[in-house]
């Protein structure tokens, strides 16, 4: 994290960070398209493109899957999460292309509609080994589809932070739709066996790191049970926190980010406002509390974002026993003062 | 995330983890021995320019079509009086005796009054192409012709 993350504007990592993805996305087509001039000559041109498409999109796929998991194994990956909607967005435009192209090459020349002919050209849909393998590819796009439309922070309001999140869990979906429409292409097709290899390794990583990831933060979510005096939770002594960093307890429904900032203590939901980052993992920049995720930033006191922003999270109370910092397990109303405790 | 959240989130994972490498595995296992689709241009009807061969049998006419470098061709079925049924199967059977699962599947006439099928040249190789009509949802043989490429 850095002085430099703020919310939603366009700034020069975002700048940075798209210029990546181009670049990488215009090095992979070039390397794939001379690599298959080399090796298959006489490849049709658009077939070759199809196929530039189709597995620069599987490989965009992976990287923004495993993005997330990584991010919550070591907090050196989190400049990749910082920008990943656009990682997702260009994802889709990659596979509409593939898909499209795959559209017109095979089935605008014939005697029905484009879209009759993809779910009609084949029709062995009983048969697994001659399954009609594009009608998976098309189901995933429309997904990615909804998915990139409702991408911007715009969708996330309207929709709200649950519905939004379910919405984009279907990329789940859209991996195991997608595995399976290559693999059952490969077979059909009898397509480089690099294809499957690589697949093998991509699924194994993604499934790994996603298990691993969610196992630990399960594991943290029953470890965090803190003890309990007079209803509160025990935090931990005042000489056990970093400056400007947090402590998290759990109080069985959710994480609480205790922070201190010079000789303040405060608490807040450890849940961001925007996509439910972990706000516990951020620090006090400036004296406000800022998301590691895409930088959005919160008062200690009252947990508001400083205008001209709205998001809004809940603060906990504190006291002070001892040495010792307990906090409230019941949450504030979003955007209301907590008890803080001051030294 | 919220706990709630967390926790569907690695269930989903795991349900990942067993549907996916399934998925994987079971591919594997029904490899076709044949390559089932040399290519996927299953509908096109640009036809190629050459007629070999070109034949009539009772309610419907068939071409074999092939570009001037013969590395492509086509298998175009005309139907004159359509056939009762809705499922009109298109297969290369690689004998007189046709197994629809060991033959070659072209695509669905249905009421169409024609279509062009791709044909994989590897097909086209043969002495003879038995182009097989076949309704599979009433298993019944509708009509058999033999070609000579
Ligand atoms: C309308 C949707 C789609 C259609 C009609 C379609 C069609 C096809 C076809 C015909 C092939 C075989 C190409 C060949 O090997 O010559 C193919 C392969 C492939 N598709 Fe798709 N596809 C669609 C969507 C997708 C999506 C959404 C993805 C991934 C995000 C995807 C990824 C791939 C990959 C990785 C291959 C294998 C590439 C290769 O053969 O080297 N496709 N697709
Ligand atoms: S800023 Fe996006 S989740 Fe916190």
């Amino acid at each position: 994290m850095s002085h430099q993350y703020k919310a939603i504007h366009w700034n020069p990592q975002k700048k940075a960070y798209d210029l990546l993805i181009v670049l990488l996305i215009i090095s992979y087509l070039l390397a794939f398209v001379g690599v298959s001039a080399i090796i298959h000559p006489n490849l049709d041109p658009v077939n070759l493109l199809i196929r530039a498409f189709g597995s620069l999109s599987l490989l965009l796929l992976h990287l923004v899957l495993i993005i997330g998991p990584l991010c919550r194994l070591s907090a050196r990956f989190l400049p990749m999460l910082y920008n990943r909607r656009h990682l997702g967005v260009s994802t889709f435009l990659i596979a509409a292309f593939h898909g499209i192209l795959s559209l017109i090459q095979f089935h605008a020349y014939g005697d029905s509609n484009m879209l009759i002919s993809l779910f009609t050209a084949n029709t062995q849909y009983t048969s697994l080994a001659q399954f009609p393998f594009q009608v998976l590819g098309f189901f995933a796009l429309i997904i990615l589809f909804f998915m990139a439309a409702t991408s911007h922070d715009f969708w996330l309001k309207n929709l709200g932070q649950n519905f939004w999140k379910r919405l984009h869990m279907l990329i789940y979906l859209v991996y195991i739709l997608v595995i399976m429409h290559v693999m059952l292409g490969v077979i059909q097709l009898e397509s480089s066996p690099l294809l499957v290899i690589f697949l093998c390794i991509g699924f194994s990583l993604v499934i790994g790191l996603h298990l691993l990831a969610g196992w630990k933060e399960v594991k943290l979510d029953r470890q965090l049970q803190e003890l309990k005096d007079d209803g509160y939770l025990l935090v931990g002594s005042i000489n056990s926190w970093e400056e400007g960093k947090a402590r998290i307890v759990n109080n069985g429904k959710q994480r609480i980010a205790i922070f201190k900032n010079g000789n303040e203590f405060s608490a807040i939901s450890n849940r961001c406002a925007h996509q439910g980052g972990p706000l516990g993992e951020g620090q006090v920049i400036d004296g406000l509390i800022t998301c590691p995720w895409h930088g959005y930033q919160y008062r200690t006191d009252d947990g508001c974002s400083p205008p001209p922003f709205t998001e809004k999270v809940s603060t906990f109370n504190l006291q002070l026993l001892g040495d010792k910092i307990l906090v409230d397990p019941i949450p504030n109303q979003p955007g209301t003062k907590g008890e803080q405790v001051k030294l | 995330m919220t706990k709630a959240q967390r926790k569907l989130h690695l269930l989903s994972w795991i349900v990942l983890s067993i549907c996916i490498p399934l998925g994987f595995i079971s591919s594997f296992l029904v490899i076709p021995d044949k390559i089932m689709q040399e290519n996927v241009f299953l509908n096109k009807s640009i036809q190629l320019e050459n007629i070999l061969t070109k034949s009539s049998h009772d309610n419907l006419i068939v071409l074999l079509r092939s570009d001037s470098e013969k590395s492509k061709y086509q298998l175009e079925v005309i139907i004159t009086t359509p056939f009762k049924t809705p499922e009109v199967g298109t297969y290369i059977s690689s004998s007189q005796n046709f197994i629809m699962d060991e033959a070659y599947y072209l695509g669905n006439l249905g009421s169409a009054n024609g279509k062009l099928f791709s044909l994989p040249s590897s097909l086209v190789q043969q002495e003879q192409i038995q182009v097989v009509l076949f309704d599979p949802i009433k298993n019944e043989l509708l009509k058999q012709i033999t070609i000579t490429p």
